[in-house]
Protein backbone atom coordinates (compact mmCIF):
# COMPACT_ATOMS: atom_id res chain seq x y z
CA UNK A 1 0.00 0.00 0.00
CA UNK A 2 1.43 3.07 -0.94
CA UNK A 3 0.96 6.74 1.45
CA UNK A 4 -1.43 7.76 -1.13
CA UNK A 5 -3.87 4.62 -0.73
CA UNK A 6 -6.94 5.76 0.65
CA UNK A 7 -10.32 4.25 0.83
CA UNK A 8 -12.41 6.86 -1.30
CA UNK A 9 -15.52 5.52 0.32
CA UNK A 10 -14.46 7.01 3.28
CA UNK A 11 -15.37 10.12 2.26
CA UNK A 12 -18.52 9.73 0.61
CA UNK A 13 -21.77 9.87 3.21
CA UNK A 14 -24.02 7.30 3.71
CA UNK A 15 -26.42 8.54 1.34
CA UNK A 16 -24.03 8.84 -1.79
CA UNK A 17 -22.87 5.73 -1.52
CA UNK A 18 -26.53 4.52 -1.60
CA UNK A 19 -26.69 5.84 -4.73
CA UNK A 20 -23.63 4.21 -6.39
CA UNK A 21 -25.43 0.82 -4.93
CA UNK A 22 -28.57 1.94 -6.66
CA UNK A 23 -27.12 3.03 -9.73
CA UNK A 24 -25.96 -1.13 -9.60
CA UNK A 25 -28.97 -2.62 -11.72
CA UNK A 26 -29.05 -4.98 -14.60
CA UNK A 27 -32.64 -4.15 -16.44
CA UNK A 28 -34.10 -5.48 -19.49
CA UNK A 29 -34.63 -2.59 -22.38
CA UNK A 30 -38.06 -1.22 -22.20
CA UNK A 31 -39.93 -2.44 -25.63
CA UNK A 32 -43.34 -2.69 -26.76
CA UNK A 33 -45.54 -5.41 -25.18
CA UNK A 34 -42.81 -6.17 -22.53
CA UNK A 35 -44.43 -4.10 -19.76
CA UNK A 36 -47.46 -2.47 -18.11
CA UNK A 37 -47.39 1.33 -17.46
CA UNK A 38 -49.45 2.46 -14.84
CA UNK A 39 -50.24 6.05 -15.55
CA UNK A 40 -52.29 7.20 -12.27
CA UNK A 41 -48.28 6.53 -10.65
CA UNK A 42 -46.64 7.12 -13.76
CA UNK A 43 -44.54 3.54 -12.99
CA UNK A 44 -44.05 0.47 -15.04
CA UNK A 45 -43.74 -2.97 -14.72
CA UNK A 46 -42.09 -5.64 -16.59
CA UNK A 47 -43.46 -9.10 -17.32
CA UNK A 48 -42.38 -10.99 -14.61
CA UNK A 49 -40.82 -13.60 -16.25
CA UNK A 50 -38.91 -11.18 -17.94
CA UNK A 51 -37.81 -9.57 -15.44
CA UNK A 52 -36.85 -12.00 -12.58
CA UNK A 53 -33.54 -12.78 -13.97
CA UNK A 54 -32.75 -9.65 -14.09
CA UNK A 55 -33.30 -8.84 -10.92
CA UNK A 56 -31.62 -12.04 -9.59
CA UNK A 57 -28.58 -10.74 -11.13
CA UNK A 58 -28.43 -7.30 -10.12
CA UNK A 59 -29.60 -9.34 -6.34
CA UNK A 60 -26.40 -11.17 -6.74
CA UNK A 61 -24.30 -8.33 -6.92
CA UNK A 62 -25.41 -6.31 -4.50
CA UNK A 63 -25.38 -8.99 -1.70
CA UNK A 64 -21.74 -9.59 -2.63
CA UNK A 65 -20.91 -6.67 -1.69
CA UNK A 66 -22.15 -7.07 1.83
CA UNK A 67 -18.87 -9.33 2.16
CA UNK A 68 -16.65 -6.34 0.91
CA UNK A 69 -16.62 -4.52 4.74
CA UNK A 70 -18.82 -3.06 7.46
CA UNK A 71 -19.51 -0.42 6.05
CA UNK A 72 -21.07 -1.80 3.08
CA UNK A 73 -22.38 -4.49 4.94
CA UNK A 74 -25.08 -2.32 7.32
CA UNK A 75 -26.03 -0.18 4.41
CA UNK A 76 -26.69 -3.62 2.29
CA UNK A 77 -28.85 -5.06 4.80
CA UNK A 78 -30.99 -1.90 5.67
CA UNK A 79 -34.80 -2.19 5.01
CA UNK A 80 -35.01 1.10 3.64
CA UNK A 81 -32.34 0.71 1.26
CA UNK A 82 -34.34 -1.89 -0.61
CA UNK A 83 -37.58 -0.36 -0.10
CA UNK A 84 -35.70 2.19 -2.21
CA UNK A 85 -34.02 -0.07 -4.66
CA UNK A 86 -37.83 -1.89 -5.15
CA UNK A 87 -39.02 1.11 -6.40
CA UNK A 88 -36.34 2.61 -8.17
CA UNK A 89 -35.99 -1.07 -9.91
CA UNK A 90 -40.05 -1.14 -10.56
CA UNK A 91 -40.62 -4.32 -8.48
CA UNK A 92 -44.54 -4.38 -8.98
CA UNK A 93 -45.91 -4.88 -5.03
CA UNK A 94 -49.28 -3.44 -5.27
CA UNK A 95 -49.93 -1.13 -1.85
CA UNK A 96 -46.52 0.07 -1.36
CA UNK A 97 -47.34 1.65 2.29
CA UNK A 98 -49.10 -1.82 3.73
CA UNK A 99 -45.53 -3.71 3.04
CA UNK A 100 -44.10 -1.37 4.55
CA UNK A 101 -46.30 -1.17 7.83
CA UNK A 102 -46.65 -5.10 7.59
CA UNK A 103 -42.55 -5.12 7.80
CA UNK A 104 -42.16 -6.95 4.45
CA UNK A 105 -38.46 -8.13 4.08
CA UNK A 106 -37.63 -5.98 0.75
CA UNK A 107 -34.76 -7.53 0.37
CA UNK A 108 -36.18 -10.74 0.08
CA UNK A 109 -39.06 -9.11 -1.99
CA UNK A 110 -36.71 -8.08 -4.20
CA UNK A 111 -35.40 -11.53 -4.91
CA UNK A 112 -38.70 -13.37 -5.13
CA UNK A 113 -41.75 -11.27 -5.41
CA UNK A 114 -44.78 -13.64 -5.05
CA UNK A 115 -47.14 -9.89 -5.47
CA UNK A 116 -46.16 -9.26 -8.86
CA UNK A 117 -49.36 -8.72 -10.50
CA UNK A 118 -48.03 -11.06 -13.63
CA UNK A 119 -47.39 -14.04 -11.74
CA UNK A 120 -49.78 -16.72 -11.94
CA UNK A 121 -49.82 -19.47 -9.20
CA UNK A 122 -51.35 -21.60 -12.23
CA UNK A 123 -48.64 -21.41 -14.58
CA UNK A 124 -45.55 -21.99 -12.26
CA UNK A 125 -44.78 -25.36 -13.72
CA UNK A 126 -46.66 -25.05 -16.72
CA UNK A 127 -44.32 -22.79 -19.29
CA UNK A 128 -45.41 -24.90 -22.70
CA UNK A 129 -48.37 -25.13 -24.35
CA UNK A 130 -49.26 -28.79 -23.77
CA UNK A 131 -48.58 -28.78 -20.48
CA UNK A 132 -51.68 -26.53 -19.86
CA UNK A 133 -53.60 -27.73 -22.52
CA UNK A 134 -53.59 -30.90 -19.97
CA UNK A 135 -55.77 -29.40 -17.57
CA UNK A 136 -58.90 -28.95 -20.23
CA UNK A 137 -61.04 -31.88 -21.02
CA UNK A 138 -60.64 -33.17 -24.50
CA UNK A 139 -63.86 -31.29 -25.84
CA UNK A 140 -62.55 -28.02 -25.65
CA UNK A 141 -60.79 -26.45 -28.27
CA UNK A 142 -57.82 -23.69 -28.06
CA UNK A 143 -58.70 -20.70 -29.90
CA UNK A 144 -55.31 -18.77 -31.13
CA UNK A 145 -57.47 -15.77 -31.59
CA UNK A 146 -61.29 -15.99 -30.44
CA UNK A 147 -63.71 -17.46 -33.42
CA UNK A 148 -66.74 -15.53 -33.06
CA UNK A 149 -66.32 -13.54 -30.07
CA UNK A 150 -64.32 -10.15 -29.64
CA UNK A 151 -60.65 -9.67 -29.48
CA UNK A 152 -59.31 -9.92 -25.83
CA UNK A 153 -55.82 -8.14 -25.18
CA UNK A 154 -54.30 -8.62 -22.34
CA UNK A 155 -52.46 -6.36 -20.14
CA UNK A 156 -49.26 -6.47 -22.33
CA UNK A 157 -51.17 -5.12 -25.31
CA UNK A 158 -51.31 -8.93 -27.03
CA UNK A 159 -54.23 -10.28 -28.27
CA UNK A 160 -55.19 -13.54 -25.95
CA UNK A 161 -55.65 -16.80 -26.82
CA UNK A 162 -58.75 -18.74 -25.56
CA UNK A 163 -60.36 -21.98 -24.80
CA UNK A 164 -64.24 -23.00 -26.44
CA UNK A 165 -66.30 -25.23 -24.96
CA UNK A 166 -68.79 -27.60 -27.02
CA UNK A 167 -72.47 -28.75 -26.30
CA UNK A 168 -71.45 -31.20 -23.80
CA UNK A 169 -70.25 -29.68 -20.28
CA UNK A 170 -66.30 -28.70 -21.11
CA UNK A 171 -63.85 -28.36 -17.73
CA UNK A 172 -60.99 -26.91 -16.48
CA UNK A 173 -59.67 -28.59 -13.19
CA UNK A 174 -57.11 -28.03 -11.07
CA UNK A 175 -56.95 -29.57 -7.82
CA UNK A 176 -55.15 -28.27 -4.58
CA UNK A 177 -53.14 -25.51 -5.98
CA UNK A 178 -50.57 -24.70 -3.42
CA UNK A 179 -50.86 -21.20 -2.50
CA UNK A 180 -47.36 -20.86 -0.73
CA UNK A 181 -43.91 -21.74 -2.03
CA UNK A 182 -41.44 -22.90 0.06
CA UNK A 183 -39.70 -20.19 1.97
CA UNK A 184 -42.63 -18.05 1.81
CA UNK A 185 -44.37 -18.96 5.21
CA UNK A 186 -43.46 -15.46 6.68
CA UNK A 187 -46.23 -14.19 4.17
CA UNK A 188 -49.15 -15.83 6.00
CA UNK A 189 -48.70 -13.26 8.82
CA UNK A 190 -49.00 -10.47 6.30
CA UNK A 191 -52.51 -12.28 5.23
CA UNK A 192 -52.72 -11.11 1.59
CA UNK A 193 -55.33 -11.67 -0.64
CA UNK A 194 -56.09 -14.54 -2.45
CA UNK A 195 -57.85 -13.45 -6.03
CA UNK A 196 -58.79 -15.59 -8.61
CA UNK A 197 -59.80 -13.71 -11.89
CA UNK A 198 -60.81 -15.25 -15.90
CA UNK A 199 -62.30 -13.93 -18.77
CA UNK A 200 -65.13 -15.31 -20.03
CA UNK A 201 -67.24 -14.60 -23.34
CA UNK A 202 -70.15 -16.27 -25.68
CA UNK A 203 -70.34 -16.69 -29.40
CA UNK A 204 -72.59 -13.78 -31.04
CA UNK A 205 -74.13 -16.70 -32.65
CA UNK A 206 -75.10 -19.13 -29.88
CA UNK A 207 -76.30 -19.00 -26.22
CA UNK A 208 -74.00 -20.55 -23.51
CA UNK A 209 -73.25 -20.61 -19.81
CA UNK A 210 -70.10 -21.12 -17.49
CA UNK A 211 -69.92 -21.91 -14.30
CA UNK A 212 -66.96 -21.18 -11.39
CA UNK A 213 -66.10 -23.16 -8.27
CA UNK A 214 -63.29 -22.42 -5.96
CA UNK A 215 -63.15 -24.84 -3.28
CA UNK A 216 -60.42 -23.50 -0.38
CA UNK A 217 -58.45 -26.02 1.77
CA UNK A 218 -60.21 -24.18 4.95
CA UNK A 219 -63.45 -25.00 3.65
CA UNK A 220 -64.36 -21.60 2.06
CA UNK A 221 -66.09 -21.91 -1.58
CA UNK A 222 -67.40 -19.67 -4.15
CA UNK A 223 -69.61 -20.60 -7.44
CA UNK A 224 -70.38 -17.67 -9.61
CA UNK A 225 -72.48 -18.34 -12.94
CA UNK A 226 -73.17 -16.66 -15.77
CA UNK A 227 -75.20 -17.25 -19.25
CA UNK A 228 -74.45 -15.21 -22.26
CA UNK A 229 -77.51 -14.76 -24.70
CA UNK A 230 -77.57 -14.51 -28.39
CA UNK A 231 -75.87 -11.94 -29.94
CA UNK A 232 -73.41 -11.35 -26.38
CA UNK A 233 -70.03 -11.62 -27.58
CA UNK A 234 -68.26 -9.52 -25.38
CA UNK A 235 -65.47 -10.64 -22.92
CA UNK A 236 -66.56 -10.35 -18.95
CA UNK A 237 -63.37 -10.11 -16.82
CA UNK A 238 -64.39 -12.14 -13.67
CA UNK A 239 -62.71 -11.27 -10.39
CA UNK A 240 -62.87 -12.72 -6.83
CA UNK A 241 -60.45 -11.77 -3.85
CA UNK A 242 -60.91 -14.10 -0.95
CA UNK A 243 -59.81 -11.68 1.88
CA UNK A 244 -62.13 -12.80 5.10
CA UNK A 245 -60.26 -16.10 6.31
CA UNK A 246 -59.32 -16.12 10.00
CA UNK A 247 -56.34 -14.05 10.61
CA UNK A 248 -52.91 -15.63 10.27
CA UNK A 249 -54.93 -18.99 8.80
CA UNK A 250 -54.67 -18.48 5.25
CA UNK A 251 -55.36 -21.55 3.86
CA UNK A 252 -53.04 -23.54 1.85
CA UNK A 253 -54.27 -25.13 -1.17
CA UNK A 254 -57.11 -24.08 -3.54
CA UNK A 255 -59.10 -26.25 -5.77
CA UNK A 256 -60.65 -25.08 -8.91
CA UNK A 257 -63.49 -26.10 -11.38
CA UNK A 258 -64.57 -24.07 -14.16
CA UNK A 259 -67.25 -25.05 -16.51
CA UNK A 260 -68.74 -23.84 -19.77
CA UNK A 261 -71.11 -25.19 -23.01
CA UNK A 262 -73.46 -24.13 -25.43
CA UNK A 263 -77.04 -24.29 -24.63
CA UNK A 264 -78.30 -24.85 -28.53
CA UNK A 265 -76.21 -28.61 -28.49
CA UNK A 266 -74.62 -27.53 -31.75
CA UNK A 267 -71.56 -29.33 -33.02
CA UNK A 268 -68.21 -27.85 -32.89
CA UNK A 269 -67.25 -25.23 -30.12
CA UNK A 270 -69.85 -22.91 -29.48
CA UNK A 271 -69.88 -22.42 -26.17
CA UNK A 272 -68.51 -20.03 -23.42
CA UNK A 273 -64.93 -19.53 -23.93
CA UNK A 274 -62.49 -18.63 -21.09
CA UNK A 275 -58.95 -16.74 -21.30
CA UNK A 276 -56.38 -15.38 -18.88
CA UNK A 277 -56.89 -17.99 -16.05
CA UNK A 278 -55.40 -16.71 -12.75
CA UNK A 279 -54.93 -17.25 -9.86
CA UNK A 280 -52.29 -15.23 -7.42
CA UNK A 281 -52.00 -13.10 -4.08
CA UNK A 282 -52.18 -9.39 -3.55
CA UNK A 283 -51.31 -6.98 -0.36
CA UNK A 284 -55.05 -6.07 0.48
CA UNK A 285 -56.33 -2.84 -0.39
CA UNK A 286 -57.00 -0.01 1.80
CA UNK A 287 -60.17 -0.76 4.03
CA UNK A 288 -60.52 -4.16 2.10
CA UNK A 289 -62.15 -6.49 4.92
CA UNK A 290 -64.89 -8.64 3.10
CA UNK A 291 -64.67 -10.77 0.09
CA UNK A 292 -65.31 -9.41 -3.17
CA UNK A 293 -66.88 -10.39 -6.43
CA UNK A 294 -66.29 -7.88 -9.62
CA UNK A 295 -67.40 -8.43 -12.98
CA UNK A 296 -65.97 -5.94 -15.63
CA UNK A 297 -66.94 -5.74 -19.29
CA UNK A 298 -64.19 -5.60 -21.66
CA UNK A 299 -64.74 -3.34 -24.68
CA UNK A 300 -63.44 -4.16 -28.13
CA UNK A 301 -62.03 -0.98 -28.63
CA UNK A 302 -60.21 -1.36 -24.93
CA UNK A 303 -56.72 -1.93 -26.32
CA UNK A 304 -54.69 -1.01 -23.25
CA UNK A 305 -51.93 1.61 -23.92
CA UNK A 306 -48.63 0.73 -24.82
CA UNK A 307 -45.44 2.98 -25.28
CA UNK B 1 -26.53 38.29 -21.01
CA UNK B 2 -24.66 35.20 -21.64
CA UNK B 3 -21.28 36.64 -21.40
CA UNK B 4 -22.28 38.02 -17.40
CA UNK B 5 -19.52 36.02 -15.51
CA UNK B 6 -18.76 36.04 -11.23
CA UNK B 7 -16.11 34.83 -9.04
CA UNK B 8 -16.44 31.60 -6.85
CA UNK B 9 -13.98 30.87 -4.68
CA UNK B 10 -12.56 27.10 -3.42
CA UNK B 11 -11.61 24.89 -0.93
CA UNK B 12 -7.58 25.52 -1.30
CA UNK B 13 -7.58 29.43 -1.94
CA UNK B 14 -8.34 29.39 -5.66
CA UNK B 15 -10.82 32.17 -7.50
CA UNK B 16 -12.30 31.10 -10.48
CA UNK B 17 -14.48 33.31 -12.80
CA UNK B 18 -17.36 31.45 -14.50
CA UNK B 19 -20.04 31.98 -16.46
CA UNK B 20 -23.38 33.15 -14.70
CA UNK B 21 -25.98 30.87 -16.53
CA UNK B 22 -23.73 28.04 -15.04
CA UNK B 23 -22.89 29.27 -11.63
CA UNK B 24 -26.95 29.81 -11.32
CA UNK B 25 -27.47 26.31 -11.47
CA UNK B 26 -25.49 25.44 -8.50
CA UNK B 27 -27.26 25.17 -4.95
CA UNK B 28 -25.58 27.55 -3.03
CA UNK B 29 -25.42 30.02 -5.86
CA UNK B 30 -29.14 29.71 -6.31
CA UNK B 31 -29.84 30.76 -2.71
CA UNK B 32 -27.65 33.50 -2.34
CA UNK B 33 -29.21 35.21 -5.72
CA UNK B 34 -32.39 34.08 -4.07
CA UNK B 35 -31.37 36.78 -1.38
CA UNK B 36 -30.17 39.57 -3.71
CA UNK B 37 -31.48 41.63 -6.28
CA UNK B 38 -30.35 39.53 -9.85
CA UNK B 39 -28.87 42.41 -11.81
CA UNK B 40 -26.69 42.74 -8.28
CA UNK B 41 -23.22 40.55 -9.24
CA UNK B 42 -21.88 39.69 -5.67
CA UNK B 43 -18.94 41.58 -4.63
CA UNK B 44 -16.77 39.16 -2.86
CA UNK B 45 -16.07 35.82 -4.64
CA UNK B 46 -18.83 33.35 -3.78
CA UNK B 47 -17.41 30.69 -1.33
CA UNK B 48 -17.90 27.22 -2.57
CA UNK B 49 -15.58 25.91 0.71
CA UNK B 50 -16.55 22.26 0.14
CA UNK B 51 -15.14 22.18 -3.27
CA UNK B 52 -11.10 22.02 -4.60
CA UNK B 53 -9.95 24.59 -7.62
CA UNK B 54 -9.20 21.07 -9.64
CA UNK B 55 -12.72 19.65 -8.74
CA UNK B 56 -14.11 23.04 -9.92
CA UNK B 57 -12.33 22.90 -13.18
CA UNK B 58 -13.49 19.28 -13.93
CA UNK B 59 -17.41 20.42 -13.28
CA UNK B 60 -17.08 23.65 -15.07
CA UNK B 61 -15.70 21.67 -18.49
CA UNK B 62 -18.59 19.05 -17.74
CA UNK B 63 -21.14 21.85 -17.67
CA UNK B 64 -20.09 24.02 -20.82
CA UNK B 65 -20.61 20.43 -22.81
CA UNK B 66 -24.07 20.00 -21.14
CA UNK B 67 -25.46 23.76 -21.60
CA UNK B 68 -28.16 22.75 -23.11
CA UNK B 69 -29.12 18.96 -20.89
CA UNK B 70 -29.43 20.87 -17.69
CA UNK B 71 -32.58 23.10 -19.17
CA UNK B 72 -34.41 20.25 -20.79
CA UNK B 73 -33.58 16.78 -18.52
CA UNK B 74 -36.60 18.66 -16.30
CA UNK B 75 -39.31 17.14 -18.24
CA UNK B 76 -37.34 14.35 -19.92
CA UNK B 77 -38.92 11.07 -18.55
CA UNK B 78 -37.16 9.18 -21.03
CA UNK B 79 -34.13 9.35 -19.03
CA UNK B 80 -35.75 7.16 -16.14
CA UNK B 81 -36.63 4.72 -18.73
CA UNK B 82 -33.86 2.88 -20.08
CA UNK B 83 -31.48 4.08 -17.26
CA UNK B 84 -29.73 6.12 -19.38
CA UNK B 85 -26.35 4.64 -20.45
CA UNK B 86 -22.91 6.95 -19.84
CA UNK B 87 -22.09 9.15 -23.16
CA UNK B 88 -19.08 7.89 -24.62
CA UNK B 89 -17.88 12.06 -23.46
CA UNK B 90 -18.86 11.42 -20.55
CA UNK B 91 -17.04 8.16 -20.41
CA UNK B 92 -14.04 10.11 -21.40
CA UNK B 93 -14.35 12.29 -18.54
CA UNK B 94 -14.41 10.11 -15.87
CA UNK B 95 -11.44 8.62 -16.86
CA UNK B 96 -9.45 10.20 -14.74
CA UNK B 97 -8.07 9.65 -11.35
CA UNK B 98 -10.29 7.52 -8.85
CA UNK B 99 -10.15 10.05 -6.22
CA UNK B 100 -11.00 12.60 -8.33
CA UNK B 101 -14.07 10.89 -9.68
CA UNK B 102 -15.46 10.82 -5.71
CA UNK B 103 -14.78 14.32 -5.33
CA UNK B 104 -16.77 15.13 -8.29
CA UNK B 105 -19.73 12.63 -6.66
CA UNK B 106 -19.53 15.02 -3.65
CA UNK B 107 -19.50 17.84 -5.12
CA UNK B 108 -22.19 17.46 -7.74
CA UNK B 109 -24.38 16.35 -4.28
CA UNK B 110 -23.24 19.98 -2.47
CA UNK B 111 -23.95 21.72 -5.84
CA UNK B 112 -27.23 20.04 -6.47
CA UNK B 113 -26.23 18.60 -10.06
CA UNK B 114 -28.49 15.66 -10.26
CA UNK B 115 -27.55 14.65 -13.71
CA UNK B 116 -23.27 14.79 -13.32
CA UNK B 117 -23.94 12.89 -9.89
CA UNK B 118 -26.26 9.89 -11.89
CA UNK B 119 -23.35 10.31 -14.29
CA UNK B 120 -20.32 9.78 -11.27
CA UNK B 121 -22.01 7.30 -9.12
CA UNK B 122 -23.03 4.86 -12.40
CA UNK B 123 -19.01 4.94 -13.19
CA UNK B 124 -18.03 4.22 -9.74
CA UNK B 125 -21.28 1.38 -10.62
CA UNK B 126 -19.68 0.11 -13.20
CA UNK B 127 -16.26 -0.34 -11.62
CA UNK B 128 -17.74 -2.11 -9.05
CA UNK B 129 -20.21 -4.42 -11.16
CA UNK B 130 -18.91 -7.92 -11.83
CA UNK B 131 -16.24 -8.28 -9.26
CA UNK B 132 -15.90 -10.45 -6.61
CA UNK B 133 -15.61 -8.51 -2.58
CA UNK B 134 -12.03 -9.18 -2.80
CA UNK B 135 -11.59 -7.33 -6.20
CA UNK B 136 -13.52 -4.28 -4.89
CA UNK B 137 -11.56 -4.32 -2.08
CA UNK B 138 -8.34 -3.79 -4.19
CA UNK B 139 -9.86 -1.90 -6.93
CA UNK B 140 -10.64 1.12 -3.97
CA UNK B 141 -8.17 0.30 -1.32
CA UNK B 142 -10.62 -1.20 0.94
CA UNK B 143 -9.50 -2.40 4.22
CA UNK B 144 -11.53 -5.46 5.65
CA UNK B 145 -12.97 -5.23 8.68
CA UNK B 146 -14.96 -7.61 8.85
CA UNK B 147 -15.06 -10.77 11.37
CA UNK B 148 -13.98 -14.08 9.40
CA UNK B 149 -17.17 -15.83 10.16
CA UNK B 150 -18.67 -13.52 7.24
CA UNK B 151 -15.38 -13.82 4.95
CA UNK B 152 -15.79 -17.01 5.24
CA UNK B 153 -19.28 -17.94 3.95
CA UNK B 154 -19.98 -17.50 0.27
CA UNK B 155 -23.74 -15.88 0.12
CA UNK B 156 -25.83 -17.60 -2.58
CA UNK B 157 -29.08 -17.12 -3.98
CA UNK B 158 -30.72 -20.15 -1.98
CA UNK B 159 -30.73 -18.40 1.94
CA UNK B 160 -33.70 -18.41 3.57
CA UNK B 161 -33.79 -14.67 4.90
Amino acid sequence: MTANSVNPFDCLPDELIEYIFFAIIYSPPVEPYNHVNNIASSTFYFSHSLHEPYLRHTYKDLTSLELVCRRFYNLLRSSTFWLQKCHRDHVAIGNEPLAISTGIDFRRLYFSNPFHPDYNLLNLNNSNQDQVNQFWTPNVSREETPVGSDLLYDEFGLVSSCYATSYAWGQYQRDNVQLLRKGEEKLISINPVIEFTVCVAGRWDCSSICNLELCFSNGHEWKYQRSFSNGDCQWHRLIYRYVNYRPNEMPSHVSIILKGKDQRFWAGNYGAKFAQIKLRLALRQENETENQEFEETMLNSHIPHVA
Amino acid sequence: MAEDKIKVATSDGGILEVDLYIAKQWQPVKLIYEVLDSTNVPENPIDLDAISTETLKKIIEWSNHHKQDEADSADNSENDRNHGEISPWDKTFFNIKQEMIFEIIVAADHLGMTELLDMGCKTVANMIKGKTPEEVRQTFNIPNDLPPLQTAQPITSNENQ
